[in-house]
């Protein structure tokens, strides 16, 4: 039921995060010989890999636009513009645009009016409100008569497009689907059309999916609740600190405008990048992009992210009430990819966490078995400096105080000796291994290349990385154990149970 | 109306209107003007062979990356939990994976297989188990050889028997953490019956008593070739990935089977409304009944039904009705689903507190819309455009090709099934879908389960049956 979904992709951020880090190049067939990059004049970047397993492609296109760029006040409009990404375009989704559009319009700026009303609080006029509910309910009416918010996505399921779906992180916004080789012009002509000029039609209701998505996806669930919390409270000023869904009340603000003004902003040729792997032939597939992406005007590029954030200078720690069994999640800031350092955390990754003869697992759930489950953290996000951490679940009737100290036992044992290199060679092992399963899916490939091509500049970074990888010794851990996963440098986020969990 | 929306619908209706970004030239291009090559798709078909023992094997050559991945499924799963004794197939599979075999012991297993970043676990289900592993190539041998170990000879030491145990109490102990796994457990019990083979839980108490005489006695009434189906792809011949197989596997012994059918469902739920009480911002809903039998004679009908009905994406009727219309809820799916012995038919939403009456409402129109009015020609061929266009995506690994085919077989469907699949669906008609939909689906014998605050769901699901409110830790009927 993965399709359902719009942004399953990011549902696990926390593990996501690592799975990407952990590519390593194939040993066989380099990849840099399989890929062919393509720019187009408008300064769209086009990587090509050609898959002739099965007569199907995927189409990703990934914009460096993110969480991380939202202001105050309008966190998850990049989650919001990437949910009406779907909702068509002048031709697509529509029975007749011109009559259509003013009614749109009318909705914006009663939009705001509503939210300007909403803002004053326990002043706000009641009585307008409701006028301008109902005023809302009545363009929303006549608008449906044109608006099919759904044909975009009929038109890609009727051609068989598989694995339709987006994500928004707090660094980029993907768009990917997997079609039949004959339906190449297809993509190109839906996705050129969606970036060019979206139609950000049925906004306001689509809203409240969002807002349910919300209720879903990070209100019910105990893990996405503390996680949410252990970041807010990790970051103080770098907006990396904000959940990508956004808070409730932003949610509920956001307007069309503010959409397109983002959309304008950031959806710009030389801010997006995209990826075709599968049956394509190369030369035919850059002509369809030319054709359809070609004349998409080039715009400015998007302003930079300012805010750094400053040294934590102490351990800070939240509880967090709910009605669930205890866990504990620890982070430590860190500095981002192509750093060294970030390197050396995706071996300490592996080392202390990846799989069953790991440090953590052994030592929590093996020996001491105090703990049910444990994992590795990562993220918010790679564009900006992030965190790494652990994730742990007691096993009744242990503590969750019990599972940090048992934790920050194994950190110190990292400080104390060097890792021993049959060790450290597993866990490059591990990585080398976790690489080639990366490439065997087109989809896989494809999401690969775009990340790696928006986050850190440069898809090649994917084979780069393996050689400092390679270097990586026992000597880099230590220091990096030593110097980062220090109390003063960490956040520790509790999952309480409430007191009366009553009905 | 504004000056402001005057002046946008003027500049539309000028004769040659300038496009606000004039250099894209395909703002007016609907898709529908384009036209494809044809593509013309043999499903590729994995090579076969049945060992001597009775085990089948399915084998694809992958020449693309140096990888070995390989599942084997037995058929063997939580069906057969002995009446008292809930959780046997599971805890049985875990142990047979952390404990190994007398000459590879568990510890020894994971050091084994992590050195060489080779992976092997298992997993649990009704009818069949997974077990499935991946490598390097150059490493086969050896992750053959501990998956040869693990299903043959595994020893059940204590000291990891209680561990898992351990740990699976610890599941049972937080199997109330999401609301979603609460609805989805209650609503399979609703219609199932607690103790139906299909829907029963362990508890602690159960798993508590389990022993390592009762992981030994079900692995020896269960676990055998001439149970098991292996799916495998590796960039070698086929002759060469059977000859390694037989190496490890050739000579495990055929055994006579113990798996006794459990007994037929019996559809004794009454439409009723059952709350379970949690204190959430969502009211997560599961509304329906029993489902159909998986040889049935309207598979293709009811799998061109269930795109349009509910699970055929965003163009989907409930996705529609529910979320992109309304405004609803994020999550909302249905289908008419098909078991061994029955499936379940049901629809699914999460949407606020205030809104789940509204929610049940709209996913009980568009049901009865099913019913009542025909299915017209456009969504009829939309759906089917939508499942033959989109067969060639089950095929996209030679990994796949192989694994797609050993399930079939496990879940017991003909030999042909993938060959005429799309024939099948192209001959669908609107009247099948509706008979289909009629004969399946019952409106009047819907089973809802809401978990959510009780008092405010107590008060808007007034008037749809008798309501029931249980505790999360309460099992019903």
């Amino acid at each position: 039921m993965g399709n359902r979904l719009r942004c399953p992709a990011w549902r696990w951020m926390i593990l996501v995060i690592i799975t990407l880090v952990s590519a390593l190049p194939a040993a066989a067939q380099p990849l840099e010989e399989r890929v062919v990059e393509h720019t187009l004049k408008n300064g769209m970047k086009f990587l090509f890999v050609e898959r002739r397993v099965a007569p199907i492609f995927t189409g990703e296109i990934v914009f460096r636009a993110g969480g991380v760029d939202e202001q105050v006040g309008a966190t998850g409009l990049a989650h919001m513009l990437e949910h009406m990404a779907f909702k068509g375009t002048r031709a697509i989704g529509t029975r007749n645009y011109r009559k259509e559009k003013p009614l749109l319009d009318a909705m914006d700026r009663v939009a705001k009016d509503l939210a300007r009303e909403r803002a004053r609080g326990s002043a706000a006029d009641e009585k307008r409100i409701e006028a301008l509910e109902r005023e809302m309910k009545r363009l929303q009416e006549q608008a449906s008569e044109y608006s099919d918010g759904e044909e975009f996505s009929a038109i890609y399921t009727r051609n068989g497009g598989a694995g339709l779906n987006a994500g928004t992180s707090k660094d980029i916004t993907a768009y990917h689907v997997s079609l039949p080789s004959n339906r190449l012009e297809l993509w190109a002509l839906m996705e050129s059309q969606r970036m060019a000029e979206p139609v950000l039609r049925e906004f306001y209701v689509e809203r409240d999916v969002v807002a349910e998505e919300r209720r879903r996806t990070y209100d019910s669930s105990p893990d996405r609740k503390l996680y949410e919390q252990l970041v807010a409270t990790a970051y103080t000023a770098h907006p990396y600190g904000v959940p990508i869904i956004g808070w409730m009340s932003d949610i509920q603000s956001l307007t069309a405008d503010q959409a397109r003004a983002f959309h304008k902003t950031y959806y710009v040729p030389g801010n997006a990048v995209a990826a075709l792997v599968g049956d394509i032939d190369i030369p035919q597939a850059i002509r369809v992009v030319e054709k359809y992406f070609g004349g998409i005007p080039a715009g400015p590029p998007p302003p930079p992210v300012v805010t750094v954030e400053p040294p934590q200078a102490g351990e800070r720690r939240v509880n967090v009430v709910f009605d669930a069994e205890p866990q504990v999640m620890i982070a430590y800031h860190k500095p981002t990819a192509p750093h060294p350092d970030d390197t050396a955390f995706d071996v300490l990754h592996g080392l202390l966490a990846g799989g069953r003869t790991s440090r953590l697992y052994t030592s929590l759930v093996k020996e001491k078995r105090i703990a049910a489950g444990v994992g590795g953290l990562g993220g918010p996000g790679s564009r900006y400096a992030n965190l790494w951490g652990v994730q742990a679940y007691p096993l009744a009737p242990h503590t969750t105080g019990e599972v940090e100290q048992a934790i920050y036992a194994e950190f110190e044992r990292l400080m104390r000796e060097p890792v021993p290199e049959r060790e450290l060679q597993k866990v490059k092992n591990q990585l080398d291994a976790d690489f080639v399963r990366g490439l065997s899916s087109n989809r896989g490939l494809a999401s690969q290349l775009t990340y790696y091509e928006a986050v850190v500049g440069d898809w090649r970074y994917l084979t780069r990385w393996r050689e400092m990888i390679a270097q990586i010794t026992p000597e880099d851990l230590q220091r990096v154990a030593r110097k980062y996963l220090v109390p003063e440098n960490r956040t520790v986020a509790t999952l309480v149970r409430k007191e009366s969990a009553g009905q | 109306m504004t000056r402001y929306a005057l002046l946008a619908i003027l500049s539309l209706m000028l004769p040659m209107p300038a496009p606000a970004r004039a250099d894209y030239p395909f703002s007016r291009t609907h898709p529908s003007t384009l036209k494809y090559p044809e593509l013309r798709f043999t499903p590729p078909e994995p090579v076969e062979r049945t060992l001597p023992n009775g085990m089948t094997l399915y084998l694809m050559e992958d020449r693309e990356l140096p990888l070995l991945r390989v599942e084997a499924y037995v058929k063997t799963g939580s069906i057969y939990d002995p009446a008292g004794k809930v959780g046997t197939a599971r805890l049985t599979a875990t142990v047979m994976r952390t404990g190994g075999s007398e000459r590879l012991q568990g510890d020894a297993i994971d050091e084994k297989l992590e050195f060489v970043g080779g992976k092997l676990e298992v997993s649990v289900g009704d009818e069949f188990t997974t077990v499935s592993g991946s490598a390097l190539s150059k490493d086969a041998d050896a992750l053959l050889e501990v998956l040869a170990e693990v299903l043959r000879r595994p020893v059940f030491p204590e000291e990891k028997l209680a561990l898992a145990k351990a740990q699976m109490m610890e599941g049972i102990r937080r199997q109330n953490d999401q609301p979603a796994s609460i609805a989805n457990r209650v609503f399979a019990q609703a219609l199932y019956g607690k103790e139906s083979p299909w829907a029963r839980q362990p508890t602690i108490a159960e798993v508590e008593k389990l022993s390592r005489a009762d992981l030994v006695g079900f692995h020896q009434r269960t676990y055998a070739p001439n149970n098991t189906v292996l799916a495998i792809a590796a960039d070698m011949s086929v002759d060469e990935m059977a000859r390694r197989v037989e190496r490890w596997l050739g000579d495990w012994e055929r055994r006579t089977l113990e798996l006794p059918e459990p007994e037929p469902v019996k559809d004794e739920a009454r439409p009723e409304v059952i709350i379970v009480a949690k204190e959430t911002q969502q009211a997560n809903l599961r509304v329906g009944h029993l489902g159909i039998s998986r040889d049935n004679a309207d598979r293709y009908p009811v799998r061109v039904m269930n795109h349009l009905f509910g699970l055929g994406g965003f163009s989907s009727r409930l996705m529609r009705d529910v979320r992109s219309s309304k405004g609803l809820a994020y999550a909302v799916w249905g289908y008419l689903g098909e078991g061994r012995d029955r499936g379940v038919f049901e629809m699914g939403a999460e949407t606020k507190v205030a809104s789940a009456r509204a929610a049940v409402d709209a996913m009980r129109q568009t049901l009865s819309d099913l019913l009542e009015k025909p299915v017209a020609p456009l969504e009829l061929s939309d759906a089917q455009s939508a499942l033959v266009n989109s067969f060639v995506a089950r095929f996209t690994s030679p990994f796949q090709i192989a694994r797609e085919k050993a399930l079939l077989d496990v879940l017991g469907f003909p030999e042909d099934y993938l060959r005429s699949y799309t024939r099948e669906i192209g001959a669908v008609t609107a009247a099948d879908v509706h008979r289909v939909a009629r004969a399946h689906l019952h409106p009047d014998r819907l089973v809802i389960v809401a978990v959510g605050p009780a008092k405010e769901l107590r008060e808007s699901m007034a008037g749809l049956g008798p309501v029931r409110v249980i505790s999360p830790d309460e099992t019903v009927r």
